[in-house]
């Protein structure tokens, strides 16, 4: 199961589009994620290109709109953070394929009829706070998360402690140890089988139907 | 200002849709895409009633100074030819302009009693043996037939019939001289009616082929003197080299351009890089077209990348100073991004359009366009725009 995997900088750039469909994301551990729920759900003919970023997706999303083979393209997700406000982020969305004269969702995970059909995830949930981090912190084991918050007890941590520092501090400890969500993801630590990615599974599946 | 072009069964072209052309636009994409055709197309439209006559100048084979008309061509093809979708001059050139707010369509065919199987077939190689064989390659005839949705934009003289106009032209003549394959320069042809009307815009092709002439620069130069515009000129001459103090035009034989760095000696143009004598080219043509077209094939030709920027802005200010419309090709990245960053907070000039393979039909080629916004995005993620 082949996944096309390009990103807005770097070596992968985005020549053109072979697949039918593409989803845009905002980071490389996003994408990783993405990619390997792909794999794992043995869903063909999916792209995935990260974004590099929250910033720039208007100019950015019309570029890629004229990039070849995009007219072919049939499903079209945009994965974005909730951050501290999901309604604004899917405003911002709405906003962004309105600009591209793309089809617009009413909401997220709603897949919007056209060429292509197009729908936003917005993670956690289209209600929630956070980013991937919090979509991955449920599947990770108890006993071992309890470790991690026992160390930032330990080193009397003050303040919040961020969900993507406990991610990491659980990532390094695991077997092979992880710097971060992407390796995790490519290197099989993932538990992806875990009830939480349902909610991206079910919006790849709906994208895979457009 | 033309605002968006049609063009079919031109060259490589059998259609191709420019939807959006701008004060200035680029043209990008892979070598044999049909760049140059659309400048081509642009070049003949803007001719109007002299399309038939400009195409016969736009004759590939023809078109390299020096070079002798390839005699093997007309084994398999003869050069006019060439000029139609397919080689098959039976699907006529349909170039479809919008001007502003009206569309205009220039039609160009090869008349019926000259389509090939009339024409006697062309010199084959193996007949130019010996120094005594002299042989011509045969006449042809284009015509060309205007069609616009208001006429009141026509010259007086066009605007009260449809416009027809055939011009047939004897293309030189080869022979085999002392030296090898020779040909005697020179076209030859003759208009049916005979009237010479006025263009419909003004227009300049600029490639790295067929640049003006020292004489033809000198005398644009003065023409900008002699109203009081040679510092635009002046100054998109020192956005590629800051020294130049003065520009003059001196008769030395014939009138040239002279230059004059940081007090220096006044040295001809000629003389300098190439880089300045193709901006001297831009410049010239743009001020001294008021309201018209520059056409410019690979814009960046000589020109060092760390100058495309300024150049591109003193572009900008001469096509709002003059009303002059700049559609320009280039194959470089660089060159991409000082346009974008000239145009910066100015999205209504400038536009890129991309020829690439069509997602519907491969075969065929796509204009893509790209506003300021658009090409912001693209140059942000590094999309190859070339």
């Amino acid at each position: 199961m082949t996944v096309m995997l390009t990103a807005a900088e770097g070596r992968n750039v985005l020549d053109r589009i072979d697949s039918p469909r593409l989803v845009l994301v905002e980071g490389s551990d996003d994408q990783a994620i993405i990619a390997a729920l792909i794999r794992q759900e043995s869903l063909d003919g999916f792209h995935v290109h990260n974004m590099v970023g929250k910033d720039k997706w208007s100019g950015r999303l019309l570029a890629i709109c004229r990039v070849a083979g995009f007219g072919k393209v049939l499903g079209l997700g945009l994965v974005r953070d909730a951050d501290d406000d999901a309604q604004g982020t899917l405003a911002s969305c709405k906003t962004t394929l309105a600009r591209a004269r793309l089809p617009v969702p009413d909401m997220a995970g709603q897949l919007a009829e056209g060429r292509p059909s197009v729908a936003v995830a917005i993670v956690p949930t289209s209600d929630g706070i956070g980013a991937i981090e919090e979509v991955c912190l449920p599947s990770f084991d108890e006993g071992r998360m309890a470790c991690v918050d026992n160390y930032f007890a330990c080193l009397a941590t003050t303040g919040q402690i961020r969900t993507k520092a406990r991610v990491q501090v659980y990532l390094a400890g695991e077997s092979p140890q992880c710097r971060d969500l992407k390796v995790a993801a490519n290197s099989g630590v993932l538990n992806l089988a875990h009830g939480t990615f349902d909610g991206l599974r079910e919006f790849l599946h709906e994208l895979r139907s457009a | 200002m033309y605002k968006s072009l049609q063009i079919e069964n031109f060259r490589g072209l059998r259609h191709l849709d420019v939807p959006r052309l701008a004060p200035v636009t680029i043209l990008t994409g892979r070598n044999n895409v049909g760049k140059t055709t659309v400048l081509e197309s642009l070049f003949l439209h803007a001719g109007g009633p002299r399309a038939a006559q400009l195409l016969l100048t736009l004759l590939r084979p023809y078109r390299q100074p020096g070079v002798a008309p390839n005699i093997e061509f007309s084994r398999y093809a003869t050069p006019w030819e060439t000029a139609f979708y397919d080689r098959d001059p039976s699907k006529r050139i349909r170039l479809i302009g919008q001007i502003d707010r009206h569309k205009i369509t220039i039609e160009l065919s090869i008349p019926r009693e000259n389509l090939p199987s009339h024409i006697p077939s062309g010199l084959r190689s193996g007949e130019a043996t010996s120094a005594t064989t002299f042989a011509s390659v045969p006449a042809f005839s284009y015509e060309m037939r205007i069609l616009i949705d208001d006429k009141s934009i026509l010259p007086d003289e066009l605007k009260h019939r449809e416009y027809t106009q055939s011009v047939s032209a004897q293309i030189g003549q080869t022979f085999f001289g002392a030296s090898g394959l020779q040909q005697i320069a020179g076209v030859n042809f003759d208009l049916k009616p005979e009237e010479d009307s006025d263009a419909l815009v003004l227009s300049n092709f600029i490639s790295p082929q067929g640049r003006s002439s020292s004489v033809e620069l000198a005398q644009r130069y003065t023409n900008l003197r002699l109203r009081k515009r040679e510092g635009g000129f002046l100054n998109a001459m020192r956005a590629i080299e800051p020294a130049i103090d003065t520009i003059e035009v001196l008769f030395s034989g014939t009138p040239a351009l002279y230059v004059s760095l940081q007090g220096g000696p006044l040295l001809p143009l000629s003389a300098m890089g190439e880089g300045m004598i193709s901006v001297a080219n831009y410049a010239a043509a743009i001020f001294d077209t008021d309201g018209g077209l520059i056409l410019i094939d690979e814009v960046e030709n000589g020109i060092h990348y760390t100058a495309l920027e300024r150049l591109w802005r003193q572009i900008g200010q001469a096509v709002k100073d003059t009303g002059t419309q700049v559609v320009a090709s280039t194959h470089s990245y660089e060159c991409v991004r000082a346009a974008y960053q000239a145009f910066q907070g100015d999205p209504d000039t400038l536009q890129l359009v991309r020829l690439q393979q069509g997602d519907d039909a491969p075969a065929a080629v796509a204009a893509v366009d790209y506003d300021l916004e658009t090409l912001e995005g693209a140059l942000d993620m590094s999309l190859d725009l070339r």
